[in-house]
């Protein structure tokens, strides 16, 4: 069976998601030793990706706030094309993957031992471990479990086909679903589609149709600085309340939301 | 500011680092002891690895994370396996540990 990951990666006004989609892709060679196909809106040269497919951006964009520390601007951000990652993919088991998730170690190869047709982070931690985390529990108050849309394990087969279907259908009555889920944030997120999708075939209860990946999830948040990032090891200076921790991983694989600071390191 | 709270306050800070930082490496050690075996998932701990070695079959059905119910077909080899992923983990954490609680400034820390 065909084995690979799949990065989604479309530039916007500001950040530079290719290049960090080809960072990623060197770390999963080293890391997972599978290729990896990028998913984008022009066409590219690079020997890094196995694949490259070139798709329309502007269909799925929306406009978001992207933080660096303390200071924030308003730009396009081209996330939902992720639904099509069924559809697109060219492999049999596919580990769909941010191009802001950092690979350290090869925890991720484990997904390809077990039987589950779909596997999504639920637990997750954050790199400073003081800060309250609520909302990546639950997608809301009344909502159900949180899932992470950042790195997806699925193969090709009629139950994963199901749960991108599902997807696609929250995807288009996204404002019916952010009511009836009591989504406060007017943003398309895939974190909370994949959810509900999730909720949905697990017939609106706690179930087993998504499988756990094989280790945590690890984040820091956009208002984090990384101040370095070698092989295996990142420093961070996390911000929490007032104060600033500096955080250092070590064999860690973390999804680094600011992106502005990761583009600065790599 | 007086020097009594400047040290109180970096130590405070010390502390928080070395707290934060025990918490990193120890959720790794967690992570680092999953094992796959028949496609069920299992996080191996003492009492798995004991229960094995006191099982006095050749063949038994484990329950994984999960509760699925995975054949394990060769019980000596499995054990074998885990024991050592197991003592892999346990080592690293060690290291680590002993690296860490030796430094005694968040430099040293972040240095190590």
């Amino acid at each position: 069976m065909s084995k690979g990951c799949l990065v989604f990666a479309f530039n916007n006004e500001k950040i530079d998601y290719i290049k960090q989609a080809i960072d990623l892709s060197r770390r999963i060679k080293k890391y997972l030793d599978v290729p990896t196909t990028i998913i984008t809106d022009k066409k590219i040269i690079s020997e890094d990706f196995d694949q490259i497919i070139v798709i329309d951006k502007n269909f799925y964009s929306s406009k978001k706030t992207y933080h660096d520390g303390n200071t924030n601007e308003r730009l396009t951000f081209y996330n939902a094309a992720r639904i099509q990652a069924y559809k697109l993919t060219p492999y049999e088991e596919t580990i769909v993957l941010d191009s802001d998730f950092i690979i350290c170690n090869d925890n991720l190869k484990k997904c390809f031992l077990q039987n589950n047709s779909v596997c999504m982070y639920d637990k997750s931690f954050d790199i400073c471990s003081f800060r309250q985390t609520q909302e990546f529990t639950w997608i809301s108050d009344i909502g159900c479990k949180f899932y992470w849309a950042t790195c997806t394990y699925f193969k090709k087969d009629n139950q994963a086909k199901l749960f991108f279907d599902v997807i696609n259908h929250v995807y288009e009555n996204y404002s019916y679903y952010k009511r009836l889920y009591q989504i406060n944030s007017n943003l398309y997120r895939n974190d909370f589609s994949f959810s509900i999708a999730a909720h949905i075939l697990n017939n609106y209860q706690k179930g087993n149709f998504v499988g756990d990946m094989p280790d945590t999830m690890y984040y820091s948040l956009d208002k984090d600085e990384i101040l370095s990032i070698s092989n295996e090891e990142i420093l961070f200076l996390t911000n929490f309340g007032k104060k600033n921790l500096a955080v250092k991983t070590n064999k860690h694989n973390v999804h680094c939301m600011n992106k502005y600071s990761l583009e600065k390191m790599l | 500011m007086d020097d009594k709270l400047k040290n109180a306050l970096d130590f405070a800070n010390y502390a928080h680092v070395l707290h934060n930082q025990k918490k990193l490496i120890k959720q790794k050690f967690i992570d680092n002891c999953v094992y796959y075996y028949n496609a069920g998932k299992f996080s191996i701990t003492q009492d798995l690895i004991v229960y094995c070695l006191t099982y006095k079959q050749k063949t038994c059905i484990l329950l994984d994370d999960n509760n699925i119910p995975i054949q394990i077909d060769n019980l000596d080899g499995f054990t074998n396996e885990i024991s050592q992923v197991y003592d892999n983990a346990k080592e690293q954490y060690f290291e680590e540990y002993k690296k860490l609680t030796s430094n005694k400034s968040v430099k040293g820390l972040l240095d190590e």
